[in-house]
C-alpha cells in the first residue's frame, strides 16, 4: 500500500520504522524474539496446565488479581512511556528537520505520540499475550481479552506519560527533565511493585498460595470496594472492554491535540542543552599529583559521579535488589540475618555496571591507545576504578555482623567480593567499545552476558550458603 | 654528515582493508621539520598517520620515530608522539584542568613541570579563565583547544595533527597556527594534514603529496612546481594537478577566468 508522503500514516510508519530500528540487537533480532515468544508460549502452556488442574479460586479472585495485575501494568507502562517521551524530547535531535519542512507540527506529534502507545503496547504485549494464548488453549477464552486490556492500558499510560513529561518539563526545566524522568520512570515501576510484594510476602506463606492472601482474596478487602469496579466492568462482556479501548484511543489524541504544540516548544527548547550545568570557573590552582594509575582511576570515578543518568541507572540497579531483600528478611532461619546475602547479589551486580562503564565503554579509547603505557596498566586501573567503590559494600556484612554472627558475616563478605571481582572480570574480555548511553541496553544487547552475570552471582550465593552450612556442621 | 636519527622514517608503508588505504609510502621527516601532508579523501592521510601513532598495525613496512621503531618498542615510541585527530578528545565531564592533569599523568610527568607547562598553554590559548569549567559546554573551537593544550603539555617531540582547523573559526584558528609555529621554531616536529591549502601553504617547510595511497609527490613548494611543471602556480594548482595527474582523472586547475575577480560585474 503506498502512502501519501507528508500524511500522518505516511509519518507514523516512518516513526515506527525508527523505533524498529532503534531497538537493541541481540534480544532484538527477529530470531531472537521468536525464540522468545516460542519459550512465553511453552512456559505459558505449563502454567495454563497446572491452573487447569489445580482447585479452583474464590469467585472474589478474579476481579481482584485482575485489578492489581491490571494497576501493576498500568504504572510499568506509565513508567515506560515516561521514558519514551523523555527519549523523544532528548535524543532524536531531529525536530530541527521535522520543523523546518512545509508539514504542519501536529502532524508530526500524532504520529510520534501513537508510536509511543504502540511501542509501550508491544513491550508490555509481548510479555503478556503469549500466556493469554495459552490460557485461551486450555479453556479460558476471556483470557484473550488481553488482546483489549493491553493496548487499552497503552493508550491511557501514554496520555499520562505525556502529560507527566511536559509537568517535569515546566517544573524542572530542560536540564533536569531527563534525569528526573528516569527517576520517577524508576520510581513509578519498581516502586509499585515492590509495594504489591511487600503486601504479599508480609502475610507469611500459605498453603493455599498468594491469591487467597493479602489484596488477592477477600480477606483484606471486600469484592463490592469500588476499587474492583473497572475489572467487573471488565470481565463483564466482550462490548464493553472494545468501548473502553476507543475511550482510551480518544483520550490520547484529544492529549496529543492539548499538549503536543508545548511539547514541541519543550523539545525545542531541550535542544542542546546538556543534563548539568557546567561548573562555574573556580579560581583554583593546579595542582597536579599522579600517577597514570591514579589519574586513570580518578578519572573514572569522575566521569561516573558526574553523570546523574548513569548514577539513576545504578540506583535502579540496587533499588531493583528490594523484592529480593524483602523475601530474605521475612525468610530468616536459625537465627541468620538472611538479608545480608543480598549483598552478593548487590556487589556482583554494581560491579558488572561499574565495570562495564570504566573497561567497555572507555569515552576516548584513541587517547590511551597513544598514550605510552601497556594494556594491563590500564585494564587493572580500570578495575580498581570499578571495584573500590565496592569494597565498602563488600565488607559491611563482616563487621556488621562481627559481634553477632562473624563466620557467616566473613562468608557474606568474601563471596560479595568474589562475585564482584569475578562480574568485572567478565568485562575484561569485552573488544569492542560501546557507548556510555548504551547502558540501559548492555544486557538486552547481549543476553548471554546477563546469564552469564547470574550465573556467577548465584554460583557465589551457593558457595556462601555451603560455607555457612560447613561452619556449623563444624 | 649528519648521524641524528630521522624524526620520522616510514618505509614501504601498506595497509589494505579490503582494497589498500596505503600502498607503499616512503617518508623520512626531518627533526624541527613542519610537514604538511596532503591529499584528497580517501587517499591514506588518516591511515598512514594512524599507523604513525601506533593505533593501527601496517601490514607491511617499517615506522620509524627518532629512531624507535613503533612495532617493537610501542611505548618508548608513544612517549614521544602525540596525535590530534580531527574529532576532540576529550572526556566532556571533566575540566580542563583535570584532562590537563589525566594527560600529564599517563605521560608520567613530573607534577611540578605539568603544572607549569598546563598553566603556560591555557593562558596561551585563552583557556585560563575556563580551566574549572567542565568541557561539555565548550563549542568546538574550545573542545579543539583544550585538546591542543592536551597534546602538547607533554612536551612531544612529534605532532600529528589530522585535520587540526575544521570547524574553527578565523580567531582561534589564528591561535592555533601561531602556537603550532612557535612549537615548531622551538624544535618539535610537526606534522598535519589539511584541506585548506593555504594552511600548508603558509605553515609547511615541505608537502607531500598522496592519492590512492601512494606518494605522489614531495618537497617545498618551489619544487612541487618544478614536479608539476607549473612555475607560477599556486599550492592549490599544483596540488589538482599532481592529483589529477596521479590518479588518472582529469582535473584541471581553475582558470584565472573562474576566479571571482575576473567574473564580469
Amino acid at each position: 500500500m503506498t502512502l501519501v508522503p507528508g500524511s500522518t500514516p505516511w509519518l507514523l510508519r516512518h516513526e515506527a520504522l525508527l523505533y524498529w530500528r532503534e531497538r537493541p540487537k541481540g534480544l532484538g533480532s527477529n530470531t531472537a524474539l521468536v525464540l522468545f515468544l516460542v519459550l512465553l508460549h511453552l512456559v505459558g502452556l505449563l502454567l495454563a496446565w497446572t491452573w487447569s488442574h489445580a482447585s479452583p479460586l474464590p469467585d472474589s479472585a478474579a476481579p481482584a488479581a485482575l485489578t492489581s495485575a491490571a494497576l501493576g501494568l498500568l504504572f510499568l507502562m506509565i513508567a515506560r512511556s515516561l521514558v519514551r517521551a523523555v527519549q523523544v524530547l532528548y535524543t532524536r535531535g531531529d525536530f530541527d528537520l521535522l520543523l523546518g519542512s512545509p508539514l504542519p507540527a501536529h502532524r508530526f506529534m500524532a504520529a510520534r505520540g501513537a508510536v509511543i502507545a504502540i511501542a509501550v503496547t508491544v513491550e508490555v504485549g509481548i510479555l503478556i499475550w503469549p500466556f493469554a494464548n495459552a490460557f485461551a488453549l486450555f479453556g479460558h477464552p476471556a483470557a484473550l481479552k488481553a488482546y483489549l486490556l493491553v493496548p487499552t492500558l497503552g493508550l491511557l499510560a501514554t496520555s499520562v506519560g505525556l502529560i507527566l513529561t511536559l509537568l517535569l518539563f515546566a517544573l524542572c526545566g530542560p536540564r533536569r527533565t531527563r534525569v528526573i524522568g528516569q527517576v520517577l520512570s524508576a520510581i513509578i515501576a519498581i516502586g509499585f511493585t515492590v509495594s504489591l510484594q511487600i503486601a504479599n510476602m508480609l502475610n507469611g506463606p500459605s498453603k493455599h498460595g498468594a491469591f487467597n492472601q493479602g489484596v488477592w482474596g477477600n480477606t483484606a478487602f471486600a469484592i463490592d470496594d469500588p476499587m474492583y469496579a473497572p475489572a467487573r466492568v471488565w470481565l463483564a462482556g466482550n462490548a464493553v472492554p472494545l468501548l473502553l479501548l476507543l475511550v482510551m484511543a480518544a483520550l490520547l489524541a484529544l492529549t496529543i491535540r492539548q499538549v503536543g504544540e508545548r511539547f514541541l516548544t519543550a523539545a525545542i527548547a531541550s535542544s542542546g542543552v546538556t543534563a548539568t550545568r557546567s561548573r562555574r570557573p573556580a579560581i583554583t590552582e593546579l595542582r597536579f599529583a599522579g600517577t597514570p594509575r591514579r589519574v586513570l582511576i580518578r578519572k573514572e570515578i569522575r566521569l561516573i559521579v558526574r553523570d546523574p543518568w548513569l548514577l539513576t541507572q545504578i540506583l535502579q540497579q540496587c533499588v531493583a535488589v528490594l523484592p529480593l531483600a524483602v523475601v530474605a528478611w521475612s525468610h530468616s532461619r536459625n537465627g541468620l540475618p538472611l538479608i545480608w546475602g543480598t549483598d552478593i547479589y548487590l556487589c556482583g551486580f554494581l560491579s558488572s555496571s561499574l565495570s562495564w562503564l570504566t573497561l567497555v565503554a572507555e569515552e576516548v579509547p584513541e587517547l590511551l591507545a597513544t598514550a605510552p603505557l601497556a594494556r594491563d596498566q590500564i585494564v587493572r586501573a580500570k578495575l580498581a576504578a570499578a571495584l573500590w567503590p565496592i569494597a565498602p559494600l563488600a565488607l559491611l556484612p563482616a563487621v556488621a555482623l562481627f559481634g553477632s554472627h562473624p563466620w557467616f558475616g566473613i562468608c557474606v563478605s568474601v563471596c560479595a567480593a568474589g562475585a564482584a571481582v569475578s562480574c568485572a572480570l567478565l568485562n575484561v574480555s569485552e573488544q569492542a567499545p560501546a557507548k556510555r548511553e548504551d547502558f540501559r541496553a548492555r544486557t538486552r544487547a547481549k543476553p548471554l552476558r546477563g546469564f552469564i552475570e547470574l550465573g556467577i552471582v548465584v554460583s557465589w550465593s551457593l558457595l556462601c550458603w555451603g560455607l555457612v552450612w560447613l561452619g556449623r556442621a563444624a | 654528515m649528519n648521524d641524528a636519527p630521522l624524526a620520522l622514517a616510514v618505509r614501504d608503508l601498506r595497509k589494505s582493508f579490503g582494497r589498500p588505504a596505503v600502498d607503499g609510502i616512503d617518508l623520512s621527516i626531518r627533526p624541527g621539520e613542519f610537514y604538511g601532508l596532503l591529499g584528497p579523501n580517501g587517499a591514506g592521510k588518516t591511515t598512514t598517520l594512524r599507523m604513525v601513532a601506533g593505533l593501527l598495525k601496517p601490514d607491511v613496512g617499517r615506522i620509524e620515530v627518532f629512531g624507535v621503531d613503533v612495532q617493537r618498542e610501542p611505548i618508548a615510541a608513544k612517549r614521544l608522539i602525540a596525535w590530534l585527530p580531527d574529532e576532540p578528545l576529550l572526556y566532556n565531564k571533566l575540566t580542563v584542568a583535570e584532562y590537563l592533569e589525566f594527560i600529564a599523568g599517563l605521560w608520567g610527568m613530573e607534577p611540578a613541570r605539568a603544572e607549569r607547562n598546563a598553566r603556560e598553554l591555557l593562558k596561551r590559548l585563552e583557556l585560563w579563565a575556563h580551566r574549572d569549567e567542565r568541557c561539555e559546554g565548550f563549542s568546538r573551537g574550545m573542545k579543539q583547544k583544550a585538546v591542543l593544550a592536551g597534546a602538547l603539555i607533554h612536551e612531544p617531540k612529534l605532532l600529528i595533527l589530522d585535520e587540526p582547523l575544521t570547524g574553527l573559526d578565523a580567531g582561534i584558528a589564528r591561535q592555533v597556527k601561531d602556537l603550532l609555529l612557535e612549537r615548531a621554531r622551538s624544535g618539535c616536529t610537526i606534522i598535519l594534514t589539511t584541506h585548506i591549502l593555504e594552511v600548508a601553504e603558509r605553515l609547511a617547510d615541505r608537502i607531500g603529496i598522496i592519492a590512492s595511497g601512494k606518494l605522489l609527490a614531495e618537497g617545498t613548494l618551489a619544487e612541487l612546481r618544478t614536479t608539476a611543471g607549473d612555475a607560477g602556480g599556486t599550492l592549490e594548482d599544483v596540488f589538482l594537478r599532481l592529483v589529477g595527474a596521479g590518479t588518472g582523472s582529469a582535473i584541471e586547475p581553475a582558470s584565472p577566468l573562474a576566479t571571482p575577480q575576473a567574473l564580469p560585474p
